[in-house]
């Protein structure tokens, strides 16, 4: 079982080119209950993820400058900031909430890559532009886009950095 | 990539301009050599743009093809981003070479 999941986190790619197909609505709900089982700071779950497909989603790409592949679907991770600091405090608007967007990010991302489904993490988007298209509330807070859908080819991982280099053991 | 022809309604460019306004907003904030890619994707955008509008040509074509092949290196590969921008330099001053002898 470990074995298995090192294979999926592996396995994982950032993909930039997707196949001209649609992902089941089946699958979408999929990767979002893999979202919905993620830890998030005090369990306060201060997180909300739109999911866009058509016409809004191609809306979003033009002001996506790190967005530059053909999805034919993607989720954009809010904070809800009001929920966060109600139930949180400052550390958990400031900081908690986004962490916890980055570890439901990873579940959708490690979720999709077991369904052969590709996906990318999209840091370079225009939060004003993506909150006016998406008509968002204030209290939303657009943090991180993911793409999803069918890889066209799957690229060699890049460079890691070593273990010696990333970790220090302390005792 | 991003076609203009189906919104006729649309003024040419538009696309574009949404692209590098939020390109210029966001580079402030980003990596150093995500200015050097913004601006070759934007050298792509133009010329799919030529292309729709039946303007482009066959140098454009390959000036396109050398940068889609080689923009992600940027993620990869620094050295071989900075070499593919050499080398897109190259082409267009070996162009401009060959105008010059055409005079």
């Amino acid at each position: 079982m470990k074995e298995d999941l090192m294979k999926v986190i592996k396995r994982r790619r950032s993909i930039r080119d997707y196949k001209d197909k649609e992902i089941s609505e089946e699958s979408i709900k999929t990767l979002l209950e893999a979202a919905r089982w993620a830890p998030s700071g005090s369990n306060i779950q201060a997180w909300r993820i739109y999911v866009v497909r058509g016409e809004k989603l191609e809306s979003i790409k033009k002001f996506s400058p790190g967005l530059l592949s053909n999805p034919p679907v993607i989720f954009v991770l809010c904070a809800d900031v009001e929920e966060a600091e109600d139930k949180g405090g400052k550390l958990s608007k400031d900081v908690l909430t986004k962490m916890d967007i980055a570890i439901a990010a990873q579940n959708i991302c490690l979720q999709a890559a077991s369904m052969d489904l590709g996906t990318c993490y999209i840091g370079s988007f225009n939060k004003k532009a993506t909150k006016e298209i998406l008509e968002l509330p204030d209290h939303h807070v657009p943090e991180l886009i993911l793409t999803i859908g069918k890889p066209k080819k799957i690229p060699d991982p890049p460079k890691r950095k070593s273990l010696d280099e990333l970790t220090r053991w302390v005792e | 990539m991003m076609s203009e022809e189906d919104d006729s309604e649309k003024p040419i460019f538009f696309d574009l301009f949404c692209y590098m306004s939020s390109s210029a907003s966001g580079l402030v904030d980003e990596p150093k050599l995500y200015g050097p890619l913004r601006l070759l994707e934007t050298m792509e955008r133009i010329i799919d743009v030529l292309e729709d509008n039946e303007m482009s040509n066959e140098f454009y074509s390959e000036l396109k093809k050398e940068i889609k092949e080689n923009k992600y290196t940027v993620m990869q590969d620094e050295e071989k981003f900075i070499e593919s921008l050499d080398e897109i330099v190259k082409m267009l001053a070996k162009k401009e070479k060959e105008f010059l002898d055409d005079r």
